[in-house]
């Protein structure tokens, strides 16, 4: 059952320390001491003699050190070039007689690689204090009510009608199904991503529908912002670093999400890696962290005898703004790297506590609301889960889990036959973004303006489109009012295949529905993303920002109806 | 690994299955399904099919709930045509610890084949597609090589290819059916594999009348090797890589259905150089020959993607448009020549 929900519901596990999170974090030695013997364990299981593992161990130093030179950021602890070093010298002072044979017991390669570990999970690692997390909690309430009550607001023209954060951020999903197989199940929550805004709006949603805290994985260069910094760390929040990229490190990072979702920790990440660059809906996952979820899955099962064992369920969820703040630098992005190769540059627009904080408030002064949908649970292959909490495959079929694991009666680990499932699982979190996206007034006037103004130039490429004046892409409002309202019809009859959901507005008459989406599209954008010129055509002043905005209406294959 | 004391299901009796149900029972015991009652009391009566022994490893059953029930791993072989139909009816008894490796070599449509204009990927489906639909089964594979099945039943030497994107699915197929005349490869592309095996149908109907019109072997060469040609991009068509139309299923199947008379679509080709009617020659033959049906498909195909494919459509033509195949044949001899093994240069130009 769909229900939407405009307040914040109460914590469907009351004692916070009887949430997992806490637990994990409460018992940490024995968290990391765990994660650092599957590591070791995975690693062992790839590599058996002493001269592979030295070798590996060249590679993780070599890559560091060229981290170290290349990419230092002056947030890095000031050790880092004398414990490197150290590793150095440690690795020469190997004899040869040392690197012959399998990995001995005493291997002084292996005690290298442990020291490697524990420094990596030392910086990894998350806390949860449920006083840290109850005063985030509040004063993230007391914040964002202020901004929107508090009366000098009044003075803001645009403020036509004062709503209320339950009327701007409108979350619709099986909420009450997800609150109650929550308390039994770990829930994993995989959303969409198109803005920075999108963590603090999902610890926000996760807070309101009443779940324990999840544990997410930040940019380690978001720790350097001090608030945020001294809000993550301690709210579950573990630190990953993008430009380690060595085998340890990787491994350790995946082991780190795997061990908290066995030991019954919510999870959350954005399956797609980065936000979206084009506007567009995600079409590829990032596999090695949802593969975690499977591998957690195959062990919570393998440790239960009987049909008992904890479930993870994973939850996609589509998070649809009317418009979306760094869109300029994105799609910007994704054209050149698109057109010509680029390398795509880290956008560095979310740097500092200031800035984070006038960017909240950016969104939440503009008289523009939010949709979330929560899209059905899966389970880790990809099915849907009935009330009951079973896995129903694609033919509404109950099936037992434990089978999928089982191959000719016995049940084996198969990181191969995993690796499939992953793709299942990514094929099936990528429908239900699409299914549960929810359609505005603005997704379907750029979509419709794009096109109309594009089809006006069939034989020109994408890139010499947008190069073109703005007045020679005009369109007259009758043709493009035709065509919204032709288009809308198309959504609809999707929406009633349950292929898309619609916001409220567009059920509004065509000509409301284009001022509503007018008057919500782009407040932010200082060029007119589109609008009425003053002889009455359409006409858009940024056709990138065009381009970016109809990508949310792609993928449906309606084009040839504009 | 293997478990042995399960069968392994064979679903499907007719000469093909019947080849496989006896590699199979050499190394395990085998149930078998047959649709008709009294084909079974046969099977059972005179303990061989054609001649041959049957396996005293192999069982009967005609009931698809017992393969369901009994066998962990299945290998359907049914025509394509009846193939959807079959799945459906099995589907309730199978779940997701099930293991189908199926050697069906046709498309499933979802338009009827008697009126229908052009037709797209999305009408068609290989048959392991028509499984993961239709069912629990997520572990899914097929067997498709050079295989024709009285040289099986002979005891002859060969060798197949099994695909699955899962290497377990490989393995056991191969640890299954592998026996000193018989080798298994192992391949990931499944569905370049499933392609590779119905396409090289209906190249062996042309093939086996141009031989029936005695022009030669270097014009049968050059038959099958623009068939070769025409496979891949009609492949690449409908989204396949080369690679697997050079395997086991497409270059090893093409070799054996092209040079045989054994094989029931070379038949076919035969037969229509002698100058029968293809209605007469289906009307007549016992089992399917399954080039006849994908020469509709692929005709339809061609047209819908626009791919140059002179082979199918001078076939169509013969066989429902009233061409003498005479001059069918001769249109395809002079067919004008381009690049020789432009698919193979293309396909390297495209990875640089």
């Amino acid at each position: 059952m769909q229900e939407i929900i405009r307040t914040t519901l109460s914590p469907i596990i009351p004692d916070i320390t009887e949430w997992p999170i806490y637990k994990l974090s409460h018992d940490k030695e024995a968290f990391l001491a765990e994660i650092k013997e599957l590591t070791i364990q995975k690693i062992r299981s790839k590599i058996q003699t002493e001269k592979e593992l030295n070798d590996m161990l060249g590679k993780v130093l070599y890559s560091e050190r060229v981290r170290l030179t290349q990419k230092a950021w002056k947030a890095d602890p000031s050790d880092e070039r004398e414990f490197w070093s150290s590793i150095k010298n440690e690795l020469l002072n190997i004899e040869t007689i040392d690197l012959q044979g399998d990995i001995s017991v005493d291997s002084p390669n292996l005690k290298i690689v442990h020291q490697i570990i524990d420094r990596y999970l030392a910086e990894i690692v998350g806390n949860f204090k449920p006083a840290m997390y109850n005063f985030a909690r509040k004063t993230i309430n007391v914040l964002v009510s202020k901004i929107l009550n508090a009366s000098p607001i009044n003075k803001f023209r645009f403020w036509k009608t004062q709503k209320t954060i339950g009327e701007k951020l409108i979350i619709s999903g099986e909420i009450e199904k997800i609150r109650r197989l929550g308390k039994e199940a770990t829930i994993v929550l995989v959303p969409t991503h198109f803005s920075n805004l999108d963590s603090i709006i999902m610890g926000y949603i996760i807070d309101r529908i009443g779940l324990p805290a999840v544990t997410y994985g930040a940019g380690l260069n978001l720790f350097s912002i001090k608030l945020l910094s001294y809000f993550m760390s301690n709210l579950g929040a573990f630190k990953v670093d993008r430009r380690k990229k060595n085998s340890i490190y990787l491994e350790l990072i995946k082991n780190y999400s795997t061990v908290s979702l066995q030991r019954g920790a919510n999870g959350l990440f954005f399956p797609g890696g980065t936000r979206s660059r084009s506007g567009n809906l995600e079409k590829n996952l990032k596999l090695g962290l949802l593969g975690t979820t499977i591998e957690a899955q195959r062990n919570l099962i393998e440790r239960q005898s009987d049909r008992t064992f904890r479930k993870i369920y994973i939850l996609p969820v589509v998070l649809n703004y009317h418009f979306v703040l760094e869109a300029s630098g994105l799609i910007e992005d994704y054209l050149k790297s698109t057109g010509k190769d680029k390398y795509i540059r880290e956008n560095d627009s979310f740097s500092t506590s200031y800035k984070i904080i006038k960017f909240i408030a950016n969104f939440l002064f503009a008289n523009s609301e939010m949709v979330i949908s929560l899209g059905p649970l899966l389970d880790v292959i990809g099915n849907n889960i009935d009330e009951d909490g079973s896995s129903v495959d694609h033919l509404g079929r109950k099936v037992e889990l434990k089978e999928y694991f089982t191959f000719n009666g016995s049940f084996k680990t198969n990181i191969q036959r995993e690796n499939e499932y992953t793709r299942m699982l990514e094929k099936s979190i990528i429908e239900k973004f699409h299914s549960h996206n929810t359609l505005l007034s603005t997704d379907l006037i750029a979509y419709v303006g794009f096109v109309k103004m594009k089809n006006i130039f069939p034989h020109l490429d994408l890139y010499a489109f947008l190069r073109l004046p703005e007045e020679d892409t005009e369109i007259p409002y009758d043709e493009f009012e035709k065509a919204v309202e032709k288009i809308k019809e198309k959504f609809i009859e999707l929406n009633k295949n349950g292929k898309i959901l619609l916001s409220e507005e567009i059920k509004l008459p065509t000509k409301q529905l284009i001022e509503h989406g007018l008057a919500n599209m782009g407040v932010y954008h200082s060029k007119s993303v589109l609008k009425i010129s003053e002889n009455g055509n359409m006409i858009s002043e940024d056709k990138k920002l065009l381009f970016y905005y109809h990508n949310r209406g792609d993928g449906y294959q309606l084009e040839k109806y504009v | 690994m293997f478990d042995n004391s399960k069968k392994i299901g064979v679903i499907g009796a007719g000469s093909f299955g019947m080849a496989i149900a006896n590699l199979l029972a050499e190394k395990n015991r085998v149930l078998l399904f047959a649709r008709t009652p009294e084909k079974l009391a046969k099977f059972e009566a005179d303990k061989s099919s054609k001649n041959q022994a049957i396996h005293e490893n192999i069982f009967f059953c005609s009931s698809l709930k017992e393969i369901g029930e009994q066998c962990d791993l299945i290998f359907p072989v049914v025509p394509s045509a009846r193939f959807r139909e079959m799945i459906i009816n099995l589907s309730p008894f199978l779940h997701p610890g099930h293991v189908l490796i199926h050697a069906t070599k046709g498309f499933d449509i979802d338009v009827d084949l008697s009126n229908f204009y052009s037709i797209s990927r999305s009408n068609i489906k290989t048959m392991s597609e028509v499984i993961r639909e239709e069912t629990s089964v997520v572990r899914i594979g097929c067997l498709a090589g050079p295989n024709l099945a009285n040289e099986i039943r002979e005891g002859k030497p060969a060798a197949t290819v099994i695909a699955s994107k899962f290497d377990e699915v490989i393995e056991l197929g191969q640890k299954s059916i592998r026996s000193v005349r018989f080798q298994a490869y192992g391949s990931n592309d499944i569905f370049g594999i499933e392609l590779a095996g119905v396409l090289k149908n209906y190249i062996a109907i042309a093939t086996g009348a141009i031989t029936g019109l005695n022009l030669g072997e270097n014009a049968r060469a050059l038959l099958i090797t623009r068939g070769m040609a025409e496979m891949i991009y009609i492949g690449r068509a409908l989204g396949a890589t080369s690679e697997a139309f050079l395997g086991m299923a497409g270059i090893g199947d093409l070799i054996a259905t092209c040079s045989s008379p054994s094989s029931r679509n070379f038949s076919v080709g035969l037969r229509l150089s002698k100058g029968e009617k293809i209605t007469e020659i289906i009307k007549s033959m016992n089992e399917v020959a399954e080039g006849v049906r994908t020469i509709q498909i692929v005709k339809a195909l061609s047209e819908y993607y626009q791919i140059t494919a002179p082979i199918v459509h001078v076939m169509y033509r013969v066989m429902y448009e009233n061409l003498p195949l005479e001059k069918g044949i001769k249109f395809l001899m002079r067919y004008p020549a381009s690049i020789d093994a432009e698919y193979i240069i293309n396909a390297n130009a495209n990875r640089q």
